[in-house]
């Protein structure tokens, strides 16, 4: 067993090559369903053991773990050191757990490949998690301020007094809400918006939705997702084994999804259950090293990460725009071209998020308000888009998503023996990212 | 005068701090308690110091007992009471100490440590894990006999004194704080600074007063004739039933507790000396500790060495597991529990949820003891890593399988690891009667193939058999020593053969009783003799425990390799074929309902064995010479063959692995209380009328 000083590396500088090692996921299963009893915490945990168990790495080689949760459960927020001590793995793995919406996990992956590409000879564990069967659900800012108040009060005179002064209706609890601080509208909402804005029909998206399932249901069948995903027996009763994702249908058709009601605007509306992402539960890791650390310890990297690029819209415009624009800016930083990319994986948030971006960077009015370029920037043939389906079909646990797409798109990319590929997701609080990455 | 003690002064408290320096731990030797007695004159002569302070110089260790080789060297009661008056002679000068005296504690404080501290006015804990307070001396079967006895029953009342008394049981220092024992308990880095502060301090009467609701019921129990008459026949009525009487020194404890509590201390002295003296001298006490010298040197196997140069200190941390059943189940509960990693791979999906379920229903249920934090469940789950396939084994420190009893699997098991596994990798067989050697042999990984035999349930049986090849290299031999003794079993290592010594030895009982059940004697006649004898369960009720079809697998492997001398039983076949498995399937010799046992099953005389009203007669030491003297020859034969390093392996074995009586020390141990002589004429008598298994070995004859 080969003796390691732990702190040893940080003393040596690396490659300042960041790859992909490997990675892996849970299944992702609707929310309220047979992960309703797990936290984040036991979900964080499995995928990290996974990953470990599956790699055979010695978990002393590993540096530093990251998460990143959109609804953090109170009781572990920094989750991804959490369950590296939960774990009992060894304690100079240092940790934190980020919030950048969707992109949350593509941004702790990001994190990772800068931290190596500032010569830090490291393995570093980046994923993210979530638990959309269990949110905090919280009292109103008045019961929150009484209660502190009434704890720290002397005298049970004057605990009594406050108590005269406390209206009933504080107590009730907040429900949880995903509306944007900004326009107090829902993600549901400003698709919508943009759908109309763009004029995606419904047939349109219902279509893009049914491919989803369709791609996503023969590349379970193929056994594609076997290799990414962890078998999880549900705590406490361990009934059990999880390792199949079950949002995907393969029973769908377009008459059906031409029979559901729209979700959002039930009068003018396009958007519905079925051409959307549902609530999911899972997580997602991926292991991202130094390229010569990598291959000193034995493991054969799968793609090397060359950039990202994120960038920030107006939310009241065009709130999930932001692959339209981030796309094309990583992609002219690189002095690449669309016909460049083997392989794109755009998140389905919505069928008419994601249309409304191809159509936008397709479009030579977008181009030109956006980056004052006289032409489109292009298209993207379907061929090339999201092929072993996308959210719509696996599921979208808002903090597991960018690492499940860095982890898919690595391993299609080693299937198809092709070189270059893209991932652009969409974020709240009108953000995104995108990042391009290279098989090795 | 300073060979064991520092003497210092501060803030005018005299501080003696203990550090036997040849000894790991501190151990009042009389040497010891001469020197402390020597200290003792002088500081109370010295009236400079205005209190006392004893400590330890050891790390996480205050004072762990007396000297048992001292103990033992006394040979008769009345050697054992001067011993013990000695000690309480020492430690009554201490308590009438004329200024304030401290035990400063941080650590185990055990026996003889406790009672010198139950001498001081005050004492001090800390919050250290590793900080145990007891007075374990039943436990050989002895009693508190410098003190104890007395002291702590005035101080912290008689039921409170008698769980720890009776029952030898060790308790943190909070608990001892709860129960009066310890009057403050604060951070080890503080210990000493507050134990000076507390030897400024005079105790005033003496007694904690601890308000109405703790005093009244103390009342009741302990300060009147009846309510202690009470206490006494409650306590005697719960020895009875837990020790069925068999072991003495509880009694005799009890006894020196009840008779002295409501006399003067010096007569309580008195009785306790002279209790503690027939206890010494008792066959009882000599087989405890007997067995407490032989589980010591289990510690010195000698691949220690070897484990040494090859992995320094590196622990094991990663245990690979092949078969989520019953025994692999309680293997991964025992590794979580000690903190160490598992890796499962059984295919079955639904045999790894049950043992999930297993494993939590067991940690559940020491966060209810309130034994672990009740978030430390989720901890220990975490330790225990599920998987339907053998994915991340090869990197494991120890693979160990538990799939039946099948030996092309294990050997096919073993062959999938070829090639895929680090140079420190070792796989070890949960078999309890395949050779070894027939697994690994042509295996590539043949130098690190071995046998960790544990015994059903792993959370309670305390024996690991590490079974070793010819080809096991002693690197691997002690890397698994290392695991089960992290574990917390007493691990014996034994060569391989045919059911290694344990299964191999059991055989030969379990055909015994099940010969006699053939000859007509009933079910629950052969049972009771041997639980008479001391075992806890019997013979028959052990088959139908372990399962018929297993115990009918371990019979006739050992008959096959012992043809000329183990005689099969017949009918064992049939019994199984009746739809009979044991306790597993609720039926067996004796009949279960909802898991309890209801009675012998009086059916299974027509299935198995001569009709009903033949029953036949054997006196009850028939019964008994038969299944334990087979036993002790063949423990015998397996020593006479080098299956067993030492016979004091053997007893260790016997005693923690297959439940033979402790207080008679084992089956090698047995045989020197007995006196060898009777032993091989009984052996004769028996070889005469049954047959060859009985006839006495060369190394019993030698012995």
């Amino acid at each position: 067993m080969p003796v390691v000083t732990k702190y040893r590396k940080a003393a040596t500088r690396g490659s300042s090559k960041a790859v992909v090692v490997d990675g892996c996921r849970t299944a992702f299963v609707k929310s309220f369903g047979v992960f309703e009893d797990a936290t984040t915490l036991d979900l964080y945990c499995h995928v990290i053991d996974g990953l470990v168990r599956k790699m055979g790495i010695d978990p002393e080689e590993l540096d530093e773990i990251s998460a990143g949760v959109v609804v953090p459960q109170p009781k572990n927020p920094n989750v991804a050191r959490d369950a590296l001590l939960n774990l009992n793995l060894p304690a100079h793995i240092h940790g934190y757990t980020i919030n950048r919406a969707c992109t949350s996990s593509l941004q702790t992956v990001t994190d990772a490949v800068r931290s190596i590409q500032t010569g830090n000879p490291h393995m570093i564990l980046a994923g993210g998690v979530e638990v959309l069967s269990d949110v905090p659900i919280v009292y109103s800012k008045d019961a929150r301020k009484f209660l502190v108040k009434f704890s720290k009060a002397k005298s049970a005179a004057a605990k009594l007094s406050m108590l005269g002064k406390f209206s009933a209706k504080a107590w009730l609890p907040k429900p949880p809400s995903l509306s944007e601080p900004l326009t107090g509208l829902t993600m549901g909402q400003h698709a919508e918006i943009m759908a109309k804005k763009n004029s995606v029909s419904r047939a349109a998206q219902d279509e893009f939705a049914l491919l989803s399932h369709q791609r996503a249901a023969a590349a379970q069948a193929k056994g594609y997702f076997d290799e990414e995903i962890v078998q999880v027996w549900p705590a406490p009763k361990y009934a059990k084994c999880v390792k199949v994702d079950n949002v995907i249908r393969t029973d769908g058709t377009i008459e059906k999804l031409a029979e559901l009601r729209p979700a959002f605007d039930k009068l003018y509306g396009t958007i519905t259950a079925g051409n959307s992402s549902p609530l999911t539960d899972g997580a997602a890791i991926t292991l991202i090293g130094d390229e010569d650390r990598a291959n000193a310890l034995g493991f054969k990297p799968k793609a090397r990460i060359k950039d990202m690029c994120y960038v920030g819209v107006d939310p009241r415009d065009q709130l999930l725009i932001g692959p339209a624009i981030a796309i094309p800016l990583l992609l002219k930083k690189n002095g690449l071209t669309l016909q460049d990319i083997d392989l794109f994986e755009i998140h389905e948030a919505f069928a008419a998020q994601v249309l409304s971006c191809l159509y936008s960077m397709d479009s030579k009015t977008f181009c030109k308000d956006v980056f004052g370029d006289a032409s489109a920037f292009g298209s993207i043939p379907t061929d090339k888009l999201n092929v072993n389906g996308g959210a719509i079909a696996i599921g979208h646990p808002f903090g597991a998503t960018g690492s499940r797409l860095v982890n898919t798109l690595s391993n299609e990319l080693t299937r198809r023996n092709k070189q270059l590929g893209v991932i652009a997701i969409c974020a709240a609080g009108g953000m995104a990212g995108a990042m391009l990455i290279e098989r090795i | 005068m300073t060979e064991f003690f520092k003497l210092e002064t501060k803030d005018n408290i005299a501080i003696l701090t203990l550090d036997v320096k040849d000894r790991p731990l501190n151990v009042l030797s009389e040497k010891v308690l001469r020197e402390f007695n020597q200290h003792l004159d002088h500081l109370i002569a010295d009236t400079q110091n205005q209190g006392l302070v004893i400590t330890s110089g050891k790390k996480d260790s205050f004072i762990a007992g007396a000297d048992i080789s001292e103990i033992e060297s006394l040979d008769t009661v009345e050697k054992s009471t001067q011993g013990s008056k000695q000690m309480q002679a020492f430690f009554s000068k201490l308590a009438a100490f004329p200024r304030p005296t401290v035990a400063a504690i941080n650590g185990i404080c055990l026996g003889g440590g406790l009672e010198m501290s139950l001498a001081c006015t005050w004492r001090i804990g800390t919050d250290n894990p590793k900080t145990k307070l007891g007075l374990p001396e039943v436990m050989l079967g002895l009693l508190p006999g410098a003190g104890g006895t007395q002291r702590l029953p005035r101080l912290v009342g008689l039921a409170a004194s008698l769980d720890l008394i009776l029952t030898g049981k060790e308790i943190p220092a909070k608990k001892a704080e709860k129960i009066g024992l310890l009057d403050a308990v604060v951070d080890q880095h503080i210990l000493l600074k507050e134990a000076i502060k507390l030897a400024h301090k005079s105790r005033g009467d003496g007694r904690r007063h601890d308000g109405i609701s703790k005093e009244l019921p103390r009342w009741v129990t302990d300060h009147n004739p009846i309510g202690r008459s009470f206490v006494a026949k409650k306590t005697r009525d719960m020895l009875d039933k837990n020790t069925k009487g068999l072991f003495p020194a509880p009694y005799k404890a009890l006894d020196a507790v009840m008779r002295g509590f409501d006399k003067s201390i010096e007569e309580g002295l008195d009785i306790e000396s002279q209790l503690f003296g027939e206890l010494a001298q008792t066959k009882e006490s000599k087989s405890f500790i007997h067995l407490y010298h032989a589980t010591t040197a289990l510690k010195k196997n000698p691949y220690t060495e070897a484990g040494k140069t090859r992995f320094g200190d590196t622990k094991t941390n990663l245990v690979g597991i092949i078969g989520a059943g019953f025994m692999g189940r309680g293997v991964a509960t025992v590794c979580a529990q000690k903190n160490i990693h598992v890796r499962y791979s059984d295919p079955d999906e639904n045999t790894i949820g049950l043992a999930l379920k297993h494993t939590r229903a067991f940690f559940n249920k020491l966060a209810d003891r309130k034994r672990i934090k009740r978030f430390e469940v989720e901890q220990k789950m975490a330790l225990v890593s599920p998987g339907t396939n053998p994915q991340g084994l090869g990197s494991c420190d120890v693979v160990i399988e538990a799939v039946f009893e099948d030996l092309n699997l294990k050997r096919k098991i073993l062959a999938g690891f070829e090639n895929k596994v680090s140079e420190d990798w070792i796989f070890a067989s949960n078999t309890s009667a395949l050779p070894i050697s027939d697994i690994s042999e042509g295996s590539p990984l043949a130098d690190r193939v071995l046998g960790m035999h544990f015994f059903s349930p792993v959370e309670k049986m305390p024996l690991l058999e590490i079974v070793r090849t010819d080809k096991t290299a002693p690197w691997a031999l002690a890397r698994a020593a290392e695991l089960g003794n992290t574990m917390g079993k007493k691990v014996i290592i034994v060569n391989d053969g045919p059911g290694f010594y344990t299964t191999r030895a059991l055989a030969f009982y379990l055909a015994e009783a099940a010969l006699m059940l053939n000859e007509g004697v009933k079910i629950e006649t052969v049972d009771k003799a041997l639980t008479k004898f001391g075992y806890p369960v019997g013979p028959i009720t052990l088959i139908d425990e372990v399962g018929i079809d297993v115990g009918i697998h371990v019979l006739e492997t050992i008959h096959k390799a012992f043809p000329d001398r183990m005689k099969m039983p017949s009918g064992l076949e049939q019994v199984q074929k009746s739809g009979r498995l044991g306790r597993k399937n609720g039926k067996g010799f004796y009949l279960y309902s909802e898991g309890k046992k209801t009675g012998p099953d009086s059916e299974i005389y027509n299935v198995a064995g001569p009709a009903k009203d033949d029953f036949k007669v054997l006196p009850t030491e028939e019964i008994i010479d038969r299944c334990n003297l087979v036993f002790v020859n063949e423990s015998f034969r397996c020593l006479e063959e080098g299956i067993l390093a030492s016979s004091s392996d053997g007893d260790v074995g016997a005693v923690f692995g297959l439940g033979f009586p402790p207080f008679l020390g084992g089956p090698f141990h047995y045989v020197k209380l007995l006196g060898k002589q009777v032993v091989i004429e009984r052996l004769e008598a028996l070889a005469e009328k049954y047959g060859s298994r009985f006839e006495p070995c060369q190394s019993l004859r030698n012995f």
